[in-house]
């Protein structure tokens, strides 16, 4: 069922990806509400974090349990550079990104060579680390009393200031993370990475640069959520150091497992859906993380893989094509 | 002169001798075999020779350039493709896919060519293009592994345990490939446990036991020799 709906997903792509830009474009015009619009926008954060991360664990396949220290490393450098430095708000955005991606760096030079459970623990580890540094450094990250009053993005003299506006920022960026997500795992670079997810030995003999390759990924997803964090900073306007803890890791991961592994479609539904269903059950009050978790085993019962996990869209189109040629051949 | 020469070759891993001085030669269009038993060190060599595990001691050349510990890349660019153990495909890759990584390190250009080349060896493989690899049967997924290798244009093809887990029709077929890749002028080396057919196919053998080289003549000498019946045909 789910192979013919991935299939009439791929026929109507064109007008479906249309549709869902179009309704993302209207959704503050049609429902003001600043809840609403709040939700949007979190969802959007959670796309770009979710594609950051399945490059990482659906399309690398290094299950990192670390994600939320990236996350983190981002915001506290856009806090810190636009408060206390008073750095322009681009700069700073920027910067972190940078950053971002110099600890992904700083990181995977050891740790990428380590398979298996030893990269996932220490990815686990080194977001402990980096949580209780944002906890002890007091004069930089003020500790436990957090960063407060970080402004609003402002971009040549533009400001970001009303729900509206953030929310389009926030756009923008899943936008351009998924065609840079997108177009990465369509080139060369990105089928190599698909081969070392498959197997890894097989593809360092078909003379695959394996750690290079690894170390790409892994600085892009970091310097992508890095980025995400950035834009976090900027639009709570207050960031302490609970917000980037291992459960935030683990959020970021069931959104990714939940979508699909190395699927970027999925990752828009596992944000979505995952942002989304917390608040619609919010009306149900104690019950509402009981039906929130009962929900996820029964996925993971029945689909271990996600939601579109197993689906490769691209395959799926090329079956296609090449039935549809073959039975024009019969019609001739 | 040799096309590929291994000069008391020493590997251990940790403080494991898998490897104890091993010498070994391959001539241009030969087909060599590696014969031994489990543990023996076939695999090793094969690893050693492709820069996936550094050699202690000794000297690898090839086509008289020493590439002892150079890296994978540089032994794939000098066209030494390794076909590994067990049929290493990509599973979710779709069988052209996987055909086109084995060409990864040659320029887009020549990928058709080769493609036609291998889809003319390997009949099978062209119906199956777009399907997943993980979906082949045993032999098919052991025909694109070496489909996949023979993208790499190989001079030299290493080709570990090919027969592994398959039926006996399948291994046939699988040999067949073999002897008709050495027709087009690829030299090839051979590693196997299945070592009646191996023999039966290749010009020379070696006989590897822990580490060492045993024994060494012609393909057809060691079929007959007493000691190998014994010991890895099940002395008959």
């Amino acid at each position: 069922m789910l192979e013919k709906l991935a299939q009439k997903m791929v026929k109507y792509r064109i007008p479906l990806i249309a549709l869902a830009l179009a309704c993302a474009v209207l959704l503050p015009f049609l429902f003001p509400d600043k809840y609403v619009i709040r939700i949007g926008t979190l969802s959007l954060l959670f796309i770009m974090i979710t594609l950051s991360l399945n490059l990482m664990v659906g399309f690398l396949g290094q299950m990192s349990f670390g994600h939320a220290a990236f996350y983190g490393i981002g915001a506290y450098t856009a806090a810190i550079l636009t408060t206390t430095y008073q750095v322009p708000f681009l700069v700073a955005f920027i910067l972190s990104g940078v950053m971002a991606g110099l600890f992904g760096l700083l990181l995977g030079l050891p740790v990428l060579k380590l398979k298996g459970y030893y990269f996932t623990i220490i990815t686990m580890v080194f977001c402990e680390i980096i949580r209780v540094v944002e906890l002890n450094w007091m004069s930089l990250t003020r500790g436990p009393l957090g960063i407060m009053a970080i402004p609003k993005p402002e971009i040549f003299g533009f400001l970001f200031d009303s729900p509206q506006r953030l929310y389009f920022f926030a756009l923008v960026m899943v936008i351009l993370s998924t065609l840079v997500v997108h177009n990465l795992m369509n080139s060369r670079i990105g089928y190599a990475i698909l081969s070392i997810r498959d197997d890894e030995l097989a593809a360092e003999a078909m003379g695959i640069p394996v750690f290079r390759f690894k170390m790409v990924i892994f600085i892009i997803s970091s310097m992508m959520v890095g980025l995400a964090g950035a834009f976090y900073a900027a639009y709570t306007s207050y960031i302490d150091p609970s917000s980037f803890a291992a459960s935030q890791s683990n959020n970021m991961l069931v959104m990714v497992i939940f979508g699909g592994l190395g699927n970027v479609v999925g990752s828009f539904i596992g944000a979505i859906v995952l942002t989304v269903l917390p608040e619609l059950l919010r009306s149900l009050a104690q019950y509402r993380q009981l039906i929130y978790g009962v929900l996820l085993v029964v996925l993971m019962m029945v689909k271990p893989q996600g939601l579109l996990g197993d689906i490769n869209f691209k395959y799926i189109r090329q079956r296609m094509e090449r039935k549809d040629s073959t039975t024009e051949e019969r019609e001739k | 002169m040799a096309l590929l020469k291994l000069e008391d070759v020493v590997v251990n891993y940790g403080s494991i001798n898998a490897l104890r001085s091993i010498n070994l030669e391959v001539n241009e269009g030969e087909i060599v075999t590696l014969i031994g038993s489990n543990g023996a060190g076939k695999s090793t060599t094969m690893r050693t020779i492709m820069g996936l595990k550094r050699c202690d001691q000794g000297r690898v050349t090839f086509d008289g350039e020493d590439i002892t510990n150079k890296d994978t890349q540089v032994m794939v660019k000098k066209s030494i493709i390794l076909s590994p153990e067990g049929r290493q495909v990509f599973p979710r890759l779709s069988v052209l896919d996987n055909l086109r990584m084995g060409a990864y390190s040659r320029p887009d250009s020549e990928i058709e060519g080769s493609l036609e080349t291998v889809f003319e060896l390997f009949p099978k493989l062209l119906d199956r293009k777009a399907q997943v690899a993980g979906t082949l049967s045993g032999g098919e997924q052991q025909m694109l592994a070496v489909g996949r290798a023979m993208m790499g244009k190989p001079r030299l093809l290493l080709l570990d345990e090919p027969s592994l887990g398959l039926a006996p029709l399948i291994i046939k077929e699988i040999f067949d490939m073999v002897d008709k890749i050495r027709d087009m002028g690829t030299t090839i080396l051979l590693v196997e446990q299945n070592a009646r057919v191996a023999l039966r196919h290749s010009d020379r053998a070696y006989v590897l036991e822990t580490g060492k080289i045993v024994l060494q003549d012609t393909a057809e000498a060691l079929l007959n020799s007493s000691v190998v019946r014994e010991a890895y045909l099940g002395g008959l």
